[in-house]
């Protein structure tokens, strides 16, 4: 009978592949640099070496797996992980040996340096560079990284394909071509098995099995917990981070006449302090609308902790998606009701001046690194002369002003439909996550909101259709708030917080062609504010089309 | 600084107003004789001659209409452009 191999065993030979198939794809990056022969044996000979590694990971596994005395459901879950991972890493060096192969068939050397395959490398040594830290450091922002060097290769291989597409048309050595795409395809394909590792990394860390398309949902089910809501790519790792760490947890009122659960947060002393503070201030407004605060404490170093009630129901989004109609109408309704009474209570005369424009600033570079090709250059068609994004939003600065708010009202500040409890038991409507809640422009939470029903990534045709009905209805309600209230530039405002929405959302969508869709309406209704400009304000229509989709 | 490009694409959402400055810079651009295409300062000029191949196609397929017009001309070298050739006619000789 072998030997039961402890996982401590397991673990080790697993850090050996990794750093044995990191070094595989090192040599074959400097291959492509400087090939030679006694280069290429090596990386073949070490292909047998990370085979046999597989084989041994795989055997202790099982042994371990097999323990009569049993095994922890903790250790089964990380065993599974390590020999998905392993697997994923042995297809990886098999690459490498394809890649080196493919080099062969380069009849023109100089046709190898056509292409830069340097950041491909980069970016698959940044995922295996990841695993260990990952697993180790039980660091689930590392697992997130290396799933998206699967997004990175993809595109990086589209931009091959797309320069060799153009190459065809006038370089003769044709077969480099071919063979250049292939090469791009073997380390795209290391993408592939790359996202698997994530994948598996984040079932040991997280516990669960997600596919790493449903971040959005996870990000969106946190940021209903109230603790983070607008997810850039720094925010969003810091979510996974939290996640990981158990910092939010619905617990327990210790108090033995309670029994109803509470939410804890903790967090920013600062910030939570904010949010108390708001979250009173709402429950003055709107009784019960807010969750009520029980306890809030200040820690060592800036750190605090709050103790909210946690509020049963459904988040309105679930309402959409899940086809509660009854629900979702009432919802809406009570929506509507609160917001207005809010909105008409607190109005103070003013004139903000709307800063739609710097919000978009300081999203560009999140959105950019999810979507560089977003990022527009100055066009010109005969006479024609198309400003670069970038020349549009200094137009659209100047005038902004113009667009002043006439009112400020007390504003929700992330008013997004996973920030809006429903509760059936009560039918009663409940705000979360108010800590960004201000005295501000009403057109920040009526684009926020109405994008945040736009952007949801469902394209079935029934979800859709209430999408649209829901977006329709709020629409118009906002609308008859402004000119009741008397804002004349109110709609051009809201064109220039819709763009600002549909542009920013685009950092949290990896379907390409979505966010394509949701890039050009943003920039449409932008290029319409630009096209009005020395118009009476008043007269501009918001082109309702773009908020419907298809 | 200017450079020029073989290749030339641009996407963006229009409406039924905007859409007519699109169509009449290329309208422009045919009349004038010459259409230029820039994207960041690198440019491709066409400049349109002789007989040019129009293709028109307009497609329902449920709500989705698709209308695309595709010209398609060949660049003729200078010298090669028969209006420059004078036309001859010669008998045919008799055996």
């Amino acid at each position: 009978m072998p030997a039961m191999h402890r996982l401590e065993e397991v673990r080790e030979n697993f850090r050996f592949i990794v750093s044995e198939v990191t070094a595989q794809v090192e040599l074959t990056r400097r291959f492509y640099d400087q090939p030679s022969r006694e280069l290429m044996e090596k990386i073949s000979s070490r292909d047998d070496y990370v085979d046999n590694l597989k084989s041994v990971i795989e055997e202790q596994s099982f042994d371990r797996l097999m323990d009569p005395r049993g095994i922890e459901r903790a250790k089964v879950v990380e065993l599974r992980a390590l020999t998905t991972i392993t697997a994923n890493l042995e297809r990886i060096a098999d690459f490498a040996v394809n890649l080196v192969g493919q080099m062969g068939h380069l009849v023109h050397l100089e046709s190898s340096r056509l292409m830069d395959f340097a950041p491909f490398f980069d970016e698959v040594l940044v995922g295996l560079d990841n695993i260990v830290a990952a697993l180790d450091q039980r660091n689930s922002n590392k697992a997130f990284r290396i799933c998206q060097c699967e997004f990175n290769l993809d595109k990086l291989h589209a931009q091959t394909f797309a320069k060799v597409l153009q190459e065809m048309e006038h370089n003769e050595h044709r077969g480099d071509l071919v063979t250049i795409v292939f090469i791009s395809h073997y380390l795209e394909r290391m993408g592939d098995c790359l996202l698997n590792i994530g994948e598996a990394l984040i079932f040991v860390l997280v516990g669960e099995k997600m596919k790493i398309r449903q971040y959005q949902a996870l990000s969106d089910t946190l940021a209903a917990s109230g603790l983070e809501s607008s997810v850039g790519q720094v925010e969003f790792e810091s979510i996974w981070g939290t996640r990981g760490g158990c910092r939010i947890a619905a617990v327990q009122d210790p108090r033995p006449e309670s029994s109803s659960p509470v939410l804890f947060k903790q967090g920013v002393a600062k910030k939570l302090s904010k949010e108390k503070e708001n979250l009173e201030l709402w429950e003055k407004l709107a009784p019960g609308l807010p969750p009520k605060v029980w306890a809030f404490q200040e820690g060592e170093e800036g750190e605090g902790s709050i103790l909210l009630e946690y509020l049963p129901g459904c988040t309105m989004q679930d309402l959409i998606i899940n086809g509660d109609d009854e629900g979702l109408a009432l919802s809406e309704h009570l929506l509507e009701a609160t917001l207005g009474k809010v909105w008409w209570a607190t109005k103070q005369a003013s004139s903000l001046r709307p800063d739609f424009v710097g919000q978009i600033r300081s999203r560009q570079e999140a959105v950019y690194r999810m979507h560089p090709e977003f990022k527009t250059k100055p066009v010109a068609i005969g006479n024609l002369q198309l400003p670069s994004f970038e020349g549009m939003l200094d137009t659209l600065e100047e005038l902004e002003p113009e667009l002043a708010a006439p009112y400020v009202v007390r504003t929700h500040g992330d008013l997004n439909l996973n920030n809006v409890i429903f509760d059936p038991a009560r039918q009663s409507l409940h705000f979360i996550d108010l800590h960004r809640s201000a005295l501000a422009d009403c057109a920040q939470d009526i684009s926020v909101f109405l994008i945040s029903n736009f952007r949801l990534p469902v394209f079935d045709v029934a979800v859709r259709r209430r999408i649209n009905t829901v977006i329709g209805r709020f629409l118009a309600f906002a609308l008859d708030f402004a000119r009741n209230i008397g804002d004349q530039a109110f709609q051009a405002r809201l064109a220039l917080g819709l763009g600002r929405s549909l542009f920013s959302s685009t950092r949290f969508e990896m379907n390409n062609s979505f966010a394509r869709e949701m890039h050009l309406r943003a920039v449409y209704l932008l290029e319409r504010v630009v096209a009005h400009r020395g118009k009476d304000w008043s007269q501009f229509k918001l082109p309702r089309q773009t908020l419907i989709y298809p | 600084m200017s450079s020029t490009t073989n290749r030339f694409r641009h996407e963006s959402l229009q409406d039924c107003q905007s859409i007519i400055n699109y169509l009449a810079a290329l309208k422009d651009g045919f009349e004038s004789g010459a259409l230029l295409f820039s994207t960041d300062g690198r440019n491709l000029v066409l400049k349109p001659e002789g007989l040019i191949n129009l293709h028109v196609e307009a497609k329902r397929k449920g709500e989705e209409i698709k209308l695309s017009l595709k010209m398609r001309w060949n660049e003729k070298k200078g010298s090669e452009d028969p209006e420059d050739q004078p036309l001859l006619i010669e008998p045919i000789k008799a055996n």
